[in-house]
């Protein structure tokens, strides 16, 4: 099923991330996934997230597909040159998959690879054209496919970023090249995820907003620190401190975020950085 | 040529007193590029094109066929302006020779300096004082470009969408490649329909 039809449908649709392991040992992931099967439309399934060597996002899309339960199959351009971007496309069309999210990816650097080769032959915006050629029933080169994919795109969009401006500008050149619908990095401040909304809603795109539940104060200062364009609040932040109940709080934070940003926007995608097991209790606390 | 996606390993200067002589650069360059550079670029597009077609026909097949022939002029030119376009952008803008130049279209930032390569806009990691993830200590190329294009009045350009690059023009003159239409960044000058 494309999420597209949710859209279309006017669902508020909910994803959440399924991180594939470092190794073959799936058992624990598909626990996570089965755990939330029925709370969730979609399921992302990261590409080598933050360059860190993973079991492939292709397969566990597979995975995902076999077991009844919709993947979103996350393609980055950091590892691959534009053939097996295209092949890994066409592959993932003739395995089911119909929701695909193009990223550019973290820098070889920030991983547990920092001696890779960095590929970035294409880039989000190009792996768009490209798919978008592709579906048209051409490759990049020109040459013709037999028979050809089709799939519901996706992109992403900080709207935290600085300056916000030129991150629209490529945003609408995203939706020219072909994207259909956006996911957020996480927000955590509503009012200035309103702002951005209002910049955005001239284009008619579904935007589904990021969230992060908050593990602790310490990882909400480390995200102000080093990610950028995620802002913690302080209000936030002595919320994580004082609780008693770190848990508690947080899915009471990430309850709240969504409560307060479902009206702007079509959509929410859950990050819970191996705290899949809290994620019902969020969508309990925000009303979905 | 290297590795295009490792940022400025060769270049001479630091990147600090670089960013003082790109300040100044930039804006020389908005003045110079659209007084004198473009127009005789323009120029000799022309004269080229009276030389090779007497005016009239597949005026860019014409240079490509003048430039892939291998005759003595054809590897003057070519030796030429390689050497001149390579020397003036590598030390005026830190050009990392991707043989399909976009500087025009980024206020005169090489977007070839940006660790991923982008090439149509910045990735979510610009901190909030502007510099790069990848390096933290260096300006985000794109938040440069960004900068240098309001301050130029040229935020349209932003807009252009620029395909992937073409490895296999990496290396060579882009200029060479502009007239001999292999570059498929811009068509030649077509940007510029209006000053033509």
């Amino acid at each position: 099923m494309k999420l597209g039809e949710l859209f279309q449908n006017g669902k508020f649709v909910i994803t959440v991330e399924a991180g594939p392991p470092k190794g073959v040992d799936v058992k624990q992931m598909l626990e996570d996934v089965e755990l939330l099967r029925d709370r969730v439309d979609a399921f992302n399934v990261t590409d080598q997230q933050s360059s860190v060597m993973k079991l492939g996002s292709l397969a566990v899309s597979h995975l995902l597909k076999e077991r009844g339960v919709e993947p979103i199959y996350q393609l980055t351009c950091r590892d691959r040159n534009r053939i097996a971007l295209q092949s890994d496309l066409l592959s993932a069309y003739v395995l089911g998959i119909e929701n695909v999210l193009c990223l550019t990816g973290d820098y070889v650097t920030l991983g547990d690879h920092p001696s890779a080769k960095p590929v970035f032959d294409l880039h989000s915006v190009t792996l768009l054209l490209t798919l978008s050629r592709l579906q048209k029933g051409y490759d990049l080169a020109g040459q013709e496919l037999k028979g050809k994919p089709e799939f519901y795109v996706g992109a992403v969009v900080n709207p935290g970023a600085n300056p916000l401006e030129s991150q629209i500008i490529k945003m609408e050149k995203k939706i020219k090249a072909g994207a259909q619908f956006f996911q957020t990095q996480a927000v955590y401040e509503p009012e200035k995820f309103a702002e951005f909304m209002k910049e955005v809603e001239r284009f008619g795109v579904p935007v589904m907003v990021g969230i992060i539940p908050l593990k602790s104060a310490g990882m909400a200062r480390f995200m102000n620190r080093n990610v950028a364009g995620v802002h913690v609040p302080d209000h936030l932040i002595s919320e994580m401190k004082e609780t008693k109940d770190r848990a508690k709080t947080s899915v009471e934070i990430a309850g709240r975020l969504i409560r307060e940003m479902k009206g702007l926007c079509q959509g929410v995608h859950i990050m819970a950085l191996g705290w899949e097991k809290y994620v019902p209790a969020v969508l309990d606390a925000a009303g979905l | 040529m290297g590795a295009i996606t490792s940022v400025d390993r060769k270049n001479p200067f630091s990147y600090k007193s670089r960013m003082v002589i790109d300040s100044v650069v930039l804006w020389l360059m908005g003045i110079a590029h659209s007084r004198y550079v473009k127009p005789l670029l323009l120029r000799l597009f022309s004269l080229g094109q009276r030389l090779l077609s007497g005016g009239n026909g597949d005026i860019e097949g014409r240079f490509q066929r003048f430039f892939d022939g291998g005759g003595l002029a054809s590897r003057v030119v070519y030796g030429t302006v390689f050497l001149v376009e390579k020397w003036t952008k590598e030390v005026l803008f830190g050009c990392h020779n991707c043989g399909q130049c976009l500087l025009s279209y980024t206020g005169y930032t090489c977007t070839m300096r940006c660790p991923k390569g982008l090439r149509n806009g910045p990735c979510g990691g610009t901190s909030a004082a502007g510099k790069c993830e990848v390096y933290p200590d260096r300006w985000c190329v794109w938040y440069l470009i960004y900068t240098r294009c309001k301050r130029l009045h040229r935020l349209d350009t932003l807009r252009m969408m620029h395909p992937g690059v073409d490895w296999s023009l990496v290396g060579t003159p882009s200029w060479v490649n502009l007239l001999a239409g292999r570059d498929k960044v811009a068509e030649p000058f077509g940007l510029d329909k209006e000053t033509r």
